[in-house]
């Protein structure tokens, strides 16, 4: 039965092994596609991309079937959201399965979303209303934490170089907060030859 | 030049005004947070309480609970017969400078939402709305209390629906815990702006912080409280891609 299983899965692909090796990539990343409004005019964030640097690890485990693992790291350049006195970070880390085929890499895979949101306390003066006041500012660091579902596509124009695509989905139980996370970039393989 | 309308934000001792929370006691203890409306007619600005419900029904829907990094989550309540009168007509403070929260207005539970005419809480018409957390113990908000300005002459009048949901999604903010934001993306910047859709970035950044998703221990605490529908699949769905995953590694192994 499990045999069939690999047998299924694997039958399609074509026969273009690559032995295990790291890649670096630099990617634009959309978070919360469609969730957050960017200015007064209400334009939603279909395509507000912050910069990420993506490391990941190909793990060969089937030559013959082109079949592997991807341990990946991924994290943005800490941001404001507009508030220079607060700050936050994203970080990825998934783990996926990936099929190769010809030039292409497919793959899917779960992983865990961070982010990080922290300030050094204080006040910041503030309309409010009729008067101005002092509101009080984060002290300390809290992290959110979102199961993931990733996946991403390769094309890889030169051996070493490939440009990659996907995406992250998040609360898939639930209506409201279900979302999709999309990001685009370029990758370097390190020592991917056969 | 559009009208500059004003939200306001009256806070107790206990309750700091921040912009993100930067206090524990600040925030409620359990995220699936109920919204209660006030049975009392606003006889001045022609929202029934049916009608408020509705609406803030779209602004906890339409704001807050689409945030995926946050476990926050509004419900709608009931529309309360309790006190009608004594929260449409009695001042949010019982002294000024600092607030002294007024106790006959005490809200025990949660956030409850109700006209007010009281000239002492609304001195201009621009103030649409005030909000205070006005029962706070044990480090955490157990009540909060959101007035919007029934006063005769006040602006509600001039808004849209869509506008006057924005006015409750802010408040509602609050009443959650957060302050004001600098920038005019986010739905708690001070003022209304020409079109309101979504939250900004700073809200998301604001409510994570204060009620942070953790999954994957939330989960399922998190699917009991989503009554938006779908199946709640999402765990076992990962648990069988890892089982998949585990089942081909074996086998390769093997
Ligand atoms: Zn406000």
């Amino acid at each position: 039965m499990r045999k069939i299983i690999l047998l299924i899965v694997l039958l399609p692909l074509a026969s273009n092994a690559r032995k295990n090796h790291f890649s670096l990539g630099l990617e634009a990343f959309n978070q919360f596609t469609g969730k957050t409004q960017v200015n007064n005019e209400g334009t939603l964030n279909y395509f507000s991309p912050q910069l990420f640097i993506a490391s990941e690890y190909f793990i060969n485990i089937d030559k013959e079937n082109n079949f592997s693992l991807h341990p990946n790291i991924s994290f943005g350049i800490p941001r404001t959201n507009g508030d220079e006195n607060t700050h936050s970070m994203t970080i990825v880390g998934s783990f996926a399965a990936g099929w190769t085929l010809d030039q292409f890499l497919l793959q899917v895979g779960l992983g865990l979303e961070l982010n990080l949101i922290w300030a050094n306390g204080g006040t910041e003066r503030l309309n409010n209303g009729d008067t101005y006041t002092d509101f009080w500012l984060p002290s300390g660091l809290h992290t959110s934490r979102n199961l993931i579902i990733n996946f991403s596509g390769d094309w890889f124009f030169l051996y070493n170089w490939a440009l990659r695509t996907g995406g992250y989905v998040y609360n898939l139980e639930s209506s409201h907060k279900r979302s999709l996370s999309y990001f685009f970039g370029v990758h370097y393989h390190f020592g991917a030859e056969k | 030049m559009k009208k500059l309308l004003i939200f306001f934000l009256f806070t107790s001792l206990q309750a700091h005004a921040f912009t993100f929370n930067n206090n524990i006691e600040a925030r409620f203890e359990d995220p699936s947070i109920v919204v209660n409306i006030n049975g009392a007619d606003c006889e001045n600005s022609q929202l029934d309480p049916d009608t408020l419900y509705q609406m803030a029904y779209d602004a906890v829907t339409d704001y807050w609970n689409q945030v995926p990094s946050s476990s926050l989550f509004l419900k709608m309540g009931t529309i309360t017969e309790d006190a009608t009168n004594t929260f449409y007509t009695e001042p949010i403070c019982s002294s000024q400078d600092p607030c002294v929260p007024n106790e006959n207005i005490k809200v025990d539970k949660y956030i409850l939402i109700s006209c007010n005419d009281d000239p002492q809480n609304f001195p201009s018409k621009n103030i649409l709305g005030l909000t205070l957390t006005n029962n706070i113990s044990g480090g955490y908000i157990r009540g909060a209390l959101f007035l919007l300005n029934d006063t005769p002459g006040n602006l509600f009048n001039d808004l849209s629906r869509d506008e006057i949901v924005a006015v409750i999604a802010h408040e509602i903010g609050h009443a959650v815990g957060l302050g004001h934001s600098p920038t005019e993306d986010a739905l708690m910047y001070f003022s209304l702006i020409p079109k309101r859709r979504s939250v900004g970035g700073d809200d998301i950044a604001g409510v994570t912080y204060l009620y942070p998703k953790e999954q994957p221990f939330g989960i399922i605490s998190c699917a009991s409280i989503d009554t938006g529908g779908g199946p709640h699949f999402f765990f076992p769905f990962l648990l069988g891609l890892a089982l998949i995953s585990f089942i081909i590694r074996k086998v390769k192994i093997s």
